[in-house]
């Protein structure tokens, strides 16, 4: 792989950053940190920076330790969240500076320089100094100050941070684009799930310092390997279930109300464990699925429905206690007609729909 | 949203007058401070002024005049023109000495993490905490003939002479050093506490060495404070005759001394009220300088390259 970080450890004094954290990323791949706040998101960009020492590990980049390597030898892009543009220098020296390090002559530094501005859209803001520039305009510049020296790895510590919506959700078009046009080897940090999701070829989910899962935003998001994951990315049904029957691909289990589910076999399950079953909101519908598609049912009392304009979650109540959400697009929930609470309705999700996280015996 | 709040706080703003007891209460807190100032600094400076006009007559007394005399004596005299070559001198290599010593310093302190802070950050300031005389006594002690430095030196060297080190100027630079440098530690650790670390990463991720990040983001960054301290620095010399008094001879050439001298021991008040004019217009033209400086700089620093 590109750049592998192995058995990489951090404390701070009686705080562990970082728990045994190894990935591998390969050459060109956009891969997202993701985490709450403190989870070493941070600190994990800063090691590989080479400005936060392991206390054990390391980290091969195109195959070479780069463990004893300071940081500007490393050659790697850094856009900052508070974008760390040098205040005194304009946006053109500001960009030019990684080059001017570099001793590149004068006229392949302008030349660099104003492909890098075009690429991040910027063209013609040469002159201003930082403190003229709008907080996009600055990410941007930040941005150019980053490829322009055409880093082995690019690395994004939550960049869009400081964007309101709308800047934000363009710029993560933006962003996309260029890691298109350059190819380079990209590591976003954020800790807004729906960002990881549609931006990244693989996403990375930490938690008090720990590597819980890696995978595509589809994987993550719809197997996820710990209930932490499940829960951090999205909505979503816990489900407690008591294992009465196994089948060769199917697992027939209790919900704590006495309600039959049936689930997908995965791993070692017996008879008697106590399994934990993630179903996602979008999966519960107020219909059965079309066709013959195999699915659970489940009684359940209308407790509150919350609109969100292009759907509605419902907040159902199931035998035993058990609460459901789903999500109800607006098509569906138009059809249904309006639901109003306290009315029983029947929910329906494909079996395959049902992911188990956990067991117990 | 954000808009029309700052719009109202600005209507407030200026809606705020006398009637407001707010605004009457904050216009009424400066005031003592004000009257102090008019009263103990601005009088006494305006008489100060009148003064330097006076003519000097006999036995410590003066006459009401308005001559220049006292001026064009001091400018027309080689040797007051040298004593002024050397107050420029000793300014110049006090600040420059205190800029050395007190950069490396500064930026340790703010950067540094630990606990013992305060402590060091008392030491550092702790010449401004007490009074100067007391400072030059220490200094008479440790450059003494059985001082400290003295008594180190025939250690090593048991043969060597015991060094006169008081009434040289070296004994003057070295003392108005140690006095001047809490005035440049303190602009500059302001200075530099407002340049972000994540700036000195953002340098070194671009491929910048220390050396780099020193010469192109720090001190550039901190020059505002660098232009501060050594003005405070200078002037702080042209204030000082306590140490010049006692540490230097009777060859010492430094105006502060002179007008020390003129006041009190020639008791010719027109002549030293003179000199003070004088030496408070060499300041106001540095405190011009620095400020020009300081947006010389800042221009410098746009349109190189
Ligand atoms: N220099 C430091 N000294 C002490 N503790 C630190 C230091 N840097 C980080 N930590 C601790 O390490 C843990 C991980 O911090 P890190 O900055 O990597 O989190 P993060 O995931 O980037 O969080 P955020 O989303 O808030 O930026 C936190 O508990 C933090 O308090
Ligand atoms: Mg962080």
């Amino acid at each position: 792989m590109y750049l592998e970080l192995n058995h990489l450890s951090k404390r701070y004094d009686n705080v562990v950053a970082i728990d045994d954290v190894s990935l591998s990323i390969a050459q060109g791949e956009f891969v997202t940190f993701l985490g709450p706040s403190g989870s070493g998101k941070s600190t994990i960009l800063r090691m590989i920076a080479g400005f936060t020492r392991s206390d054990s590990g390391y980290i091969k980049l195109n195959g070479e330790l780069i463990q004893e390597k300071p940081p500007y030898k490393r050659n790697l892009g850094i856009v900052f969240q508070d974008y760390s543009l040098f205040p005194h220098m304009t946006v053109q020296q500001n960009v030019a500076f990684g080059l001017r390090m570099r001793k590149v002559s004068k006229e392949e530094q302008a030349r660099r320089v104003a492909d890098a501005l075009e690429t991040v859209r910027l063209s013609g803001y040469e002159k201003r100094l930082p403190n003229q520039l709008s907080g996009g305009q600055r990410q941007r510049v930040a941005l150019a100050r980053a490829i322009v020296i055409e880093p082995l790895v690019l690395l994004l510590d939550e960049p869009l941070g400081a964007l309101d919506r709308k800047l934000r959700e363009e710029m993560q078009i933006e962003l996309r684009r260029i890691h298109e046009a350059l190819g380079v080897t990209t590591i976003f940090v954020t800790h807004d799930q729906e960002e990881a999701l549609t931006m990244s070829d693989r996403v990375a989910i930490l938690s008090g310092g720990q590597l819980h899962q890696m995978g595509t935003p589809y994987g993550v998001y719809e197997r996820p390997a710990t209930d932490f994951v499940a829960d951090f990315l999205g909505r979503a049904n816990l489900l407690q279930l008591a294992v009465v029957a196994c089948e060769d691909s199917l697992i027939k289990a209790k919900l704590p109300g006495g309600s039959l589910i049936s689930v997908p076999a995965i791993g070692e399950v017996a008879t008697q464990d106590d399994i934990q079953v993630l179903v996602r909101p979008e999966h519960i519908s107020f219909y059965p699925p079309a066709g013959d598609t195999p699915c659970n049912t489940v009684e359940c009392a209308v407790e509150r429905i919350s609109y969100h304009g292009s759907g509605a979650y419902a907040i159902l109540n199931g035998p035993g206690d058990v609460q459901l959400i789903a999500y109800i697009s607006a098509r569906e929930l138009a059809e249904h007609g309006e639901a109003h609470q306290g009315q029983r309705i029947t929910v329906y999700w494909p079996i395959s729909a049902s992911t188990i996280l956990s067991r117990r015996a | 949203m954000t808009q029309s709040k700052s719009s109202l706080i600005k209507k407030r703003i200026v809606e705020a007058q006398w009637t407001d007891p707010m605004v009457l209460f904050r216009r009424l807190a400066v005031a003592p401070a004000v009257l102090l100032t008019v009263i103990f600094f601005v009088l006494p400076i305006m008489r100060l002024a009148q003064i330097s006009f006076f003519r000097n007559v006999a036995g410590g007394l003066m006459e009401p005049a308005a001559s220049l005399e006292n001026y064009t004596a001091f400018l027309g005299d080689p040797y007051y023109l040298t004593t002024l070559g050397q107050t420029l001198l000793y300014g110049v290599i006090v600040s420059l000495l205190c800029l050395l010593l007190g950069f490396p310093l500064s930026y340790t302190m703010v950067r540094i993490q630990t606990r013992a802070k305060p402590l060091l950050l008392g030491i550092i300031l702790y010449p401004l905490l007490t009074n100067a005389l007391v400072l030059v006594f220490a200094w008479l002690v440790i450059f003494g003939y059985q001082g400290p430095i003295n008594k180190l030196l025939l250690f090593l060297v048991p043969s060597a002479e015991p060094l006169r080190i008081i009434g040289t100027p070296t004994a003057i630079i070295i003392s108005m050093t140690h006095a001047g440098l809490p005035f440049m530690v303190l602009p500059l650790m302001a200075a530099i506490s407002n340049i972000p670390v994540s700036l000195e990463d953002a340098a070194a991720s671009l491929g910048a060495s220390r050396a780099a990040i020193m010469t192109q983001i720090v001190i550039p960054l901190a020059m505002p404070g660098i232009l501060g301290g050594c003005l405070i620095a200078f002037t702080s010399v042209l204030s000082g005759f306590l140490f010049p008094l006692y540490l230097g001879s009777n060859a010492t050439n430094i105006l502060p001394l002179q007008i020390y001298e003129k006041v009190s021991e020639a008791a010719n008040w027109p002549f030293g009220a003179a000199i003070t004019f004088i030496v408070l217009l060499m300041t106001l033209i540095l405190i011009g300088m620095g400020t020009l400086g300081k947006d010389l700089v800042a221009r410098l620093a746009r349109s190189s390259d």
